[in-house]
């Protein structure tokens, strides 16, 4: 139900778009390609951004360095009821969406998705976003070197999420 | 600090590969992930084209501006350094809007063009103003209503209610993103406070 009436989002967004700018009567065909135009432009400029976070994060995440990471963080977990498996998601999702997502699929697989640990995966996964990609993407487009108390900020409301996700999954299921 | 951050990941995940031997899929770490960088790139220049199209046609049918004039009270709210008659208040509230309804690949464009709008505003071009870290932390933070990909990741392994962490995810979407403006707010307000004291003393 909620699936097939989401998936109706995106088409009626634009229609209604469209059918808008065409009681204004606006050219929209001269302004979808004015506009369109400008975004060869953005993909050039965030690409060295791209590829240097994909790099990085590529040789951390192959290091094994999420293991260590996870071992570091099991006697905190402990104290504060988060299952254990949701952990080396925690710890990618600001890193990678796509790697988060592949590690989503493996807690599925090890854990059963309807399982309490695949069930705060889940929402864990829908409440946050990958920090870094867009802290490089977004202030690199602009050449901002310093990111003020961004990064910081999200990582304590990643945190924050991580907990709420706990508790409020074992208030519900 | 993004320096350090990006030598960090690099330094610490070779030194772990070659402690661990774990060098193989180091290498193809490495070879591949460039690779990887312009098949990506590929992709968002076909929906930034795409999106930043439809954006310019609402652009000109003024929808853009009654949407930000509706949003303009919690835009003045979050944002509190930007000009009331900057394209920065719209594009902020697509960016928004679009992340809300799940598309992502919509809002990263109206995000990056908000960015270039604010940094006209900025006075020292290399850091991020108040204004900045909060369209971050907004983004960062996720205010998806419904997290489709989840979903059909949940029935793609065969959940029996797939979609029964909507409401589980629309609290802890309202937590983390409440948590990250008041975070945001006292970090900016502290910030102020500290150049104030300079000034004064």
């Amino acid at each position: 139900m909620t699936l097939s009436f989401s998936l109706y989002i995106l088409p009626i967004f634009i229609l209604f778009i469209i059918i808008y700018a065409l009681i204004k009567k606006v050219d929209i065909y001269d302004a979808f390609i004015k506009g369109a135009k400008e975004g060869v432009g953005l993909a050039f400029k965030i690409f060295p951004y791209i590829v240097a976070m994909m790099f990085a994060v590529g040789i951390f995440s192959s290091s094994g360095a999420l293991l260590i990471l996870q071992n570091l963080m099991n006697p905190i977990l402990s104290l504060a009821s988060i299952p254990v498996g949701v952990i080396p998601l925690f710890i990618m999702r600001p890193f990678s969406g796509s790697a988060s997502f592949g590690i989503l699929a493996g807690i599925f697989k090890a854990y059963g998705v309807d399982s309490f640990t695949g069930r705060v995966a889940s929402t864990m996964m829908g409440s946050t976003e990958t920090l870094f990609y867009t802290v490089s993407l977004y202030f690199g487009s602009v050449g901002i070197k310093n990111p003020g108390y961004t990064i910081p900020v999200v990582l304590i409301a990643d945190v924050v999420g991580l907990i709420t996700a706990s508790i409020v999954c074992s208030l519900f299921f | 600090m993004i320096n350090w951050l990006w030598a960090f990941l690099i330094i610490f995940g070779i030194i772990l590969a070659l402690f661990t031997g774990s060098i193989e899929p180091l290498v193809n770490v490495i070879t591949s992930s460039a690779k990887d960088a312009a098949v990506l790139l590929i992709t968002l220049m076909g929906t930034y084209t795409l999106w930043l199209g439809v954006l310019n046609i609402a652009k000109k049918s003024g929808l853009i501006e009654q949407i930000a004039k509706k949003a303009e009270p919690i835009i003045a709210f979050l944002f509190k350094d930007i000009p009331k008659q900057s394209k920065a208040n719209g594009l902020i509230t697509m960016n928004i809007i679009a992340n809300m309804l799940g598309m992502g690949n919509a809002a990263t464009p109206f995000g990056l063009m908000a960015m270039k709008e604010l940094q006209k505003y900025n006075p020292n071009k290399e850091k991020a103003t108040d204004a900045m870290c909060m369209l971050l932390i907004i983004n960062a933070t996720s205010v998806q209503l419904l997290p489709l990909t989840v979903i059909s990741l949940r029935v793609a392994a065969g959940s029996i209610s797939p979609t029964d962490i909507i409401l589980t995810s629309l609290i802890t979407t309202f937590v983390t993103t409440l948590t990250g403006i008041i975070l945001g707010k006292i970090f900016a307000k502290t910030k102020r406070l500290k150049q104030n004291g300079g000034i004064k003393t």
